[in-house]
């Protein structure tokens, strides 16, 4: 063990349990002391190793097949924003992409999407209820709700179309008589099906989904598809 | 149309694949590496999440906020500073401190997994998970090798995210006892993990 005299912080520090004031000086000290640093990397192994000292418990299927729904539609978004978003995909990838839809990755897919509509809360501080506004939707078929936590808002779509290639929908939140503001949530469907987060919605009168260019832009340049007051 | 892999790579070979190489697959998107890794990890951070947060669906948001800020900013991992599941089970740790310390219930809270076995009906295993299972119960024998008092502080400090000011005075116990007693345990834990803590590094 150090000889320092600071070394009595070491087990604290791997632990992330200094206090700030501590954890502040003794960062500091870190910086220099040959003898800590040493310590400290011997002692961050066991503090590591303490995440697998509890009981291990399989989580519940649903957890995976909600994180699944968001990621797929995700991926599904990088892919329409990528480089050859608006390209048609040659005889060759048509083809390769066939053959994966019938494997084991397309069925594990579709059942994952048979599960139906998951419920994706990222956050929700303890046990606030949850407000739902049905949306105006311009599409024929399609409808939209908003679900309301506290001051966070969670959008959710069904029958939709995806926007045309090379497109996103991107969400606004419009305060008053203020121009709508990018909520930072771009999105596209998988099956009709979409959830996004919309972030807070503190002072917001209305939530709004524009079609735009992939990667988002800084003021609709469409008009809106949903408007759901909240 | 869904697609879950890139079709130069199949599902079978992302099973091969080493954490750190599928870390490289999730950083370019690809929702089947991501999986994978998914899979590895998420019984070990689940468990981790529910230990902390005492409640499934804490449990749950805690698992679900890390595992897709793993998928959105995987750029962030950096294999030279450690394993993949170290890395995961830190962000596991960071996001159910940051849950504790929203939760008013954090004071009354205590780390505690008593009952754990009731509350949870089936299970499904797998060889990997059985695998990791023994690994959890080699760092479950280390920690029982400590004295109490050692035991405690590290729980409390690591489970219950409390600092060791909040510690001294639950314990009403002088504060350098508490931090001498974090560094001889985890001191006397490594020398108890052997092999195992270097795996760690």
């Amino acid at each position: 063990m150090s000889a320092c005299e600071h070394g009595i912080d070491t087990g604290a520090w791997v632990l992330g349990a200094l206090d700030a004031r501590d954890a502040a000086a003794f960062g500091e000290h870190l910086r220099t002391c040959a003898e800590c640093q040493a310590e400290v990397a011997r002692l961050r192994a066991p503090a590591d190793a303490m995440a697998l000292a509890t009981e291990q418990v399989a989580p519940p299927a649903a957890l995976k097949d909600r994180i699944m729904r968001t990621v797929e539609s995700e991926a599904q978004l990088l892919r329409a924003a990528g480089p050859e978003a608006d390209r048609a995909p040659t005889p060759e990838r048509r083809e390769r992409r066939r053959f994966f839809r019938t494997g084991p990755v397309a069925a594990l897919a579709a059942a994952t999407l048979a599960v139906g509509i998951a419920v994706g809360v990222l956050v929700s501080p303890g046990g606030e209820s949850t407000r739902t506004v049905r949306a105006q939707v311009t599409m024929s078929g399609a409808s939209a709700t908003v679900h309301v936590s506290g001051d966070r808002a969670r959008l959710e779509v069904r029958g939709m179309r995806n926007p045309p290639p090379g497109h996103v929908y991107e969400v606004w939140v419009k305060r008053g008589k203020n121009p709508p503001q990018p909520a930072g949530a771009l999105f596209t469907v998988l099956h009709g099906r979409g959830e996004v987060e919309v972030g807070s919605v503190k002072g917001v009168d209305q939530v709004m989904v524009t079609s735009e260019p992939a990667g988002g832009s800084t003021a609709p340049t469409s008009n809106p598809v949903i408007t759901a007051a909240v | 149309m869904l697609t879950r892999v890139n079709p130069d790579k199949p599902v079978a070979a992302l099973h091969d694949l080493a954490d750190e190489d599928l870390m490289q697959l999730v950083r370019k998107g690809e929702s089947g590496a991501f999986e994978v890794v998914y899979d590895r990890h998420s019984t070990a951070a689940y468990s981790l999440a529910y230990r902390m947060v005492g409640s499934r669906n804490a449990a749950e948001d805690v698992v679900q906020e890390a595992f897709l800020s793993l998928w959105r900013s995987g750029a962030r991992y950096d294999r030279t500073r450690g394993s993949v599941r170290t890395w995961v089970l830190g962000i596991v740790h960071n996001r159910a401190i940051d849950s504790l310390r929203r939760s008013l219930t954090h004071d009354r809270r205590r780390a505690s997994d008593e009952g754990i076995e009731e509350r949870f009906e089936a299970r499904e295993r797998t060889e990997v998970e059985a695998a990791r299972n023994d690994e959890a119960r080699e760092v479950q024998a280390a920690l029982r090798t400590l004295p109490d008092e050692q035991c405690k502080v590290i729980e409390l400090a690591y489970f219950g995210g409390f600092s060791h000011s909040e510690i001294a005075e639950m314990l009403e116990t002088p504060i350098g006892t508490v931090k001498g007693r974090m560094r001889l345990g985890l001191e006397k834990m490594r020398g108890q993990l052997g092999g195992l803590a270097e795996a760690w590094t």
